[in-house]
């Protein structure tokens, strides 16, 4: 018997390309609540990655958002081997720009 | 003794809203022992007892992932609150039961908040409270709104009725099979030890040892109990064994059907829900084929948008700051005394050339961000970049790549910084390299102002081939890396949330236009006034005494032009080898929206005054008014033509398009700018059939020259002089190739 979690992990590792929360659902047959559950718990164990382009761009001098950041969504990814797995906080900073 | 309730959540269900609302003002913020994590306590009162509200850090889970986790969980076990206040997400109810399945494990009496509940009805979600209350083994279940305070006296109801009366009646996840064999062993095991472990209850340290909790363990090393986590030890490699599953996963995926089962019988969903109308757009928006043509059509639509509905305003801030500004600040001037000096010089040639020069395209960066705000609000920039995977995997780059250069359409800068997203430094080198490439918005005027003068109405045609051959030459530049300097493994998969698709909300989208156009023109503003003063003082100063006192050069023989036609030479096989465009693409080093404003004053200079027929500023005032509003009919009419023009795509297809003022389908009479340009392009390519051509070619070096200084000092910043560098000749040398090569085939097909 695999887990579902082990599934989704598999599901991951043998996608020939991105894929969709919503996909990823509907391969796994459950719900996309449920996906963002199995991303908690293999967050936590380090074997998955968070990462999302900053929205904030706070130190230019123009306005407290830089107007050109896009929301881009939230992404996740597995972790390689070698990786730390460490998630990186993102604060550009294009004090300079102006 | 006074009772103690404590709140526990997820992030970001409320539980502040709710903490705020029990204990109004009556609270104290500190900090957790010996952590850096906030801790809020607060008093409220209940039927005239004090009772201590605790708010513990949001978590999902009470693992000992991090620090947040194990604060909430050594709070429940070590101080055991007489009650615990799950705060749950009603509209996520799936994923928050599992931080409610392990507090009902933990064995506190608990009671569920259900709050959000009016996010959950809105999406059609029937929670039943008596089937969830029932599923959970009897604890009081309880629906809020915290923002609203809405359910704040049932809430306070239901924990005075457990402070009364601690409930116990837990059920919890059974487990199963191999798994609750070893965990009754354990159990077995943690209550003969006696008192040395009576803080925990034996079933939970039981599975907390079997998922190998590393806090815990490190816990009871201290407590001497080596006979119990021999046997946990072995507890886990027999069910690793017999199942060859992780014992972690194996509890998690119990936990899982356990909340299937609560969830099944407590939760109706609506049988279409907005998720399942998003996922049927997304079946043919982000289908294998039909994905990136449909992403190609947007984008024509985009830009047939951007270009031709703001075509008309262009020309009327054209005519507006070029004859109307220009004619009556230089009647002024010569009124008080200053008709010829060098002040009329510099404010006609210097001042008003070339800020006009910056204003000319206001309206088509509105448009420009008005369409991309359309795009973004309604969810489907998201979906580009999904779709855009499949390309990158081609070439063989990372498919998250292409979210910088999403960013990149915007502006090169934060498309820059965006790359630390990426984590293998070699991805992240690439991709800015390659997000230079991505068209920003500072060189949207420029094809505009090119597309109106040779183009007409297919302008948008040019507009969009010059976005496309970015993105190409990005990803030929990625593949031809990626295969030489920069091999690496074949990119890793990747999972993205994609938010449903929704009506962009007209005042959102209304507001990041505004504040992206402002942000803009601030700006360039800023930029292109300096610039124009310093041109219009290289212009100004001869060259060589012979040709002329300061002001009254030619401005071909001024320094500025001389210099700029030392350069020119290079740029004549790209039929644009004049010092006017080398000049200005030389400007346009300091933002690439500089070079409209510094041809705008060079043309400006060059050419004779406008021939005087005299009119009166009323007479002028009340043509440029007649002409803003034939130009606001015209983007009526322009925005109704991008149907048949669509239509049109398809071939033998030619429907007519609507027409509202049949006598300017004539040629139009150029304004001053574009009329230059025609001009101008023309003798440098050798005929005026060939300047068309010519302005493609120049139109292609804009877009893959080296980016603005402010992107190439973000380069620098992020990765070091070299890459600067090697980004500065290969983005010229690419430039000058591709350049080149249109030009001289566009005339080998077109002449
Ligand atoms: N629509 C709706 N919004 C709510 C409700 N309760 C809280 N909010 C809003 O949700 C947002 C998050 O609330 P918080 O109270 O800060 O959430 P939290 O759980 O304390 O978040 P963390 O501090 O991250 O744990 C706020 O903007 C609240 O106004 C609710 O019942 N309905």
């Amino acid at each position: 018997m695999t887990t579902l979690l082990k599934k989704f992990l598999n599901t991951i590792e043998e996608s020939s390309g991105a894929l969709s929360v919503q996909a990823l659902a509907k391969e796994l047959d459950v719900t996309p609540e449920r996906v963002e559950g199995l991303v908690d718990f293999w967050v936590r164990k380090g074997k998955i990655r968070l990462s999302q382009a900053s929205q904030s761009c706070s130190s230019c001098g123009l306005s407290s958002n830089c107007p050109f950041l896009l929301e881009l969504p939230q992404t996740y990814e597995l972790v390689g081997e070698g990786d730390d797995g460490n998630v990186e906080v993102i604060q550009p900073d294009c004090q300079h720009l102006y | 003794m006074t009772k103690t309730i404590a709140l526990a959540g997820n992030p970001n269900v409320g539980k502040s809203t709710l903490f705020n609302a029990l204990t109004g003002s009556r609270q104290h913020v500190g900090n957790w022992p010996g952590k850096t994590v906030e801790k809020k306590e607060g008093r409220l009162e209940l039927d005239g007892e004090e009772v201590l509200v605790v708010d513990l850090p949001g978590t999902y889970s009470l693992t000992a992932y991090s620090i947040e986790e194990i604060i909430a969980r050594d709070y429940i076990v070590n101080e055991k609150p007489t009650a615990v206040v799950a705060v749950v997400n009603a509209a996520n109810l799936d994923r928050n039961l599992y931080l409610v399945t392990q507090l009902l494990e933990l064995g506190v009496p608990a009671i569920v908040a259900l709050n959000m509940t009016d996010i959950a009805k809105r999406r059609g979600l029937a929670i039943s409270l008596k089937g969830l209350s029932e599923r959970l083994g009897g604890i009081p279940v309880v629906e809020t709104v915290g923002n609203r305070s809405e359910g704040l006296e049932e809430l306070k109801k239901a924990i005075a009725m457990v402070l009364e009366r601690p409930h116990t009646g837990h059920v919890q996840p059974s487990y199963s099979g191999i798994l609750g064999v070893e965990i009754k062993n354990l159990e077995a095991e943690i209550k003969r030890s006696g008192p040395v472990l009576e803080n925990y209850r034996p079933v939970w340290l039981a599975t907390k040892l079997l998922e190998n909790d590393r806090a815990i363990i490190a816990d009871l090393k201290s407590l001497e109990v080596e006979q119990l986590l021999d046997l946990a030890r072995q507890g886990r490699e027999r069910i690793e064994e017999s199942t060859g599953e992780d014992p972690e996963c194996l509890i998690a995926d119990q936990r899982y059907q356990f909340i299937d089962r609560v969830v099944e019988s407590a939760v109706e969903r609506p049988k279409e829900t907005i998720i399942t109308r998003s996922e049927k757009i997304d079946e043919v928006v982000t289908h294998k084929i039909w994905g990136l043509p449909i992403f190609l059509l947007l984008m024509w639509l985009v830009f047939q948008f951007t270009s031709n509905v703001s075509a008309p305003f262009l020309d009327w801030v054209d005519v507006f700051i070029n004859e109307f500004i220009y004619k009556w600040t230089g009647q002024v001037l010569e009124l008080v005394g200053l008709g010829s000096s060098w002040i009329s010089s510099l404010l006609l040639d210097g001042v008003i050339a070339g800020v006009g020069g910056v204003l000319v395209f206001v309206p088509v960066l509105f448009f420009l961000y008005l369409a991309l705000g359309i795009m973004e609000d309604s969810g489907y920039m998201a979906r580009a970049a999904f779709v855009m995977d499949r390309v990158m995997r081609w070439m063989g780059l990372h498919g998250k790549s292409f979210l910088p250069m999403i960013i990149g359409f915007g502006c090169t800068v934060p498309a820059v910084y965006a790359t630390r997203t990426l984590d293998n430094d070699k991805d992240r080198k690439l991709t800015a390299f390659l997000a230079t490439f991505m068209s920003c918005g500072a060189r949207l005027p420029v094809y505009v102002i090119f597309g109106a003068a040779f183009f007409g109405a297919a302008s948008g045609t040019l507009v969009f081939a010059m976005y496309v051959l970015g993105i190409i030459v990005a990803l030929i530049t990625g593949f031809v890396m990626k295969n030489t300097v920069y091999k690496s493994k074949a990119p890793a998969p990747f999972v993205m949330e994609l938010p449903p698709y929704r009506m962009p909300h007209p005042r959102d989208v209304w507001y990041q236009m505004w504040e992206r156009t402002r942000g803009f023109l601030v700006k360039s503003g800023t930029v292109i006034l300096a610039v124009s003063l310093a041109l219009w003082l290289l212009m100004a100063i001869p060259a060589h005494q012979e040709t002329g006192p300061f002001n009254q050069v030619q401005p071909g023989d001024s320094l500025f032009g001389r210099i700029s036609g030392l350069l020119a030479p290079a740029l004549r096989p790209a039929g644009f080898g004049t010092w006017q465009a080398t000049g200005s693409l030389a400007t346009g080093l300091l933002a690439k929206e500089v070079i409209i404003s510094s041809m705008n004053q060079i043309f400006a200079v060059e050419s004779h005054p406008p021939q005087q027929v005299i009119t009166s500023l009323g007479e002028d005032l009340l043509s440029v008014t007649v002409k803003f509003g034939k130009a606001v009919a015209l983007t009526v009419q322009e925005t109704i033509n991008i149907i048949p023009r669509t239509i049109n795509l398809i071939p033998f297809v030619d429907l007519g398009e609507l027409s509202l003022f049949p006598e300017m389908d004539q040629p139009q009479e150029a304004t001053r700018l574009e009329g230059s340009l025609l001009r101008a392009f023309s003798d440098s390519a050798g005929s005026p059939a060939a300047g068309p051509i010519a302005a493609v070619a120049f139109n292609v070096f804009v877009l893959l020259y080296v980016p603005c200084v402010s992107a190439v000092s973000a380069m620098r910043q992020e990765f070091g002089k070299r890459w600067m560098w090697a980004q500065i000749v290969y983005t010229l040398t690419v430039a000058w190739v591709a350049a080149v090569v249109v030009f001289q085939v566009g005339k080998l097909l077109f002449l």
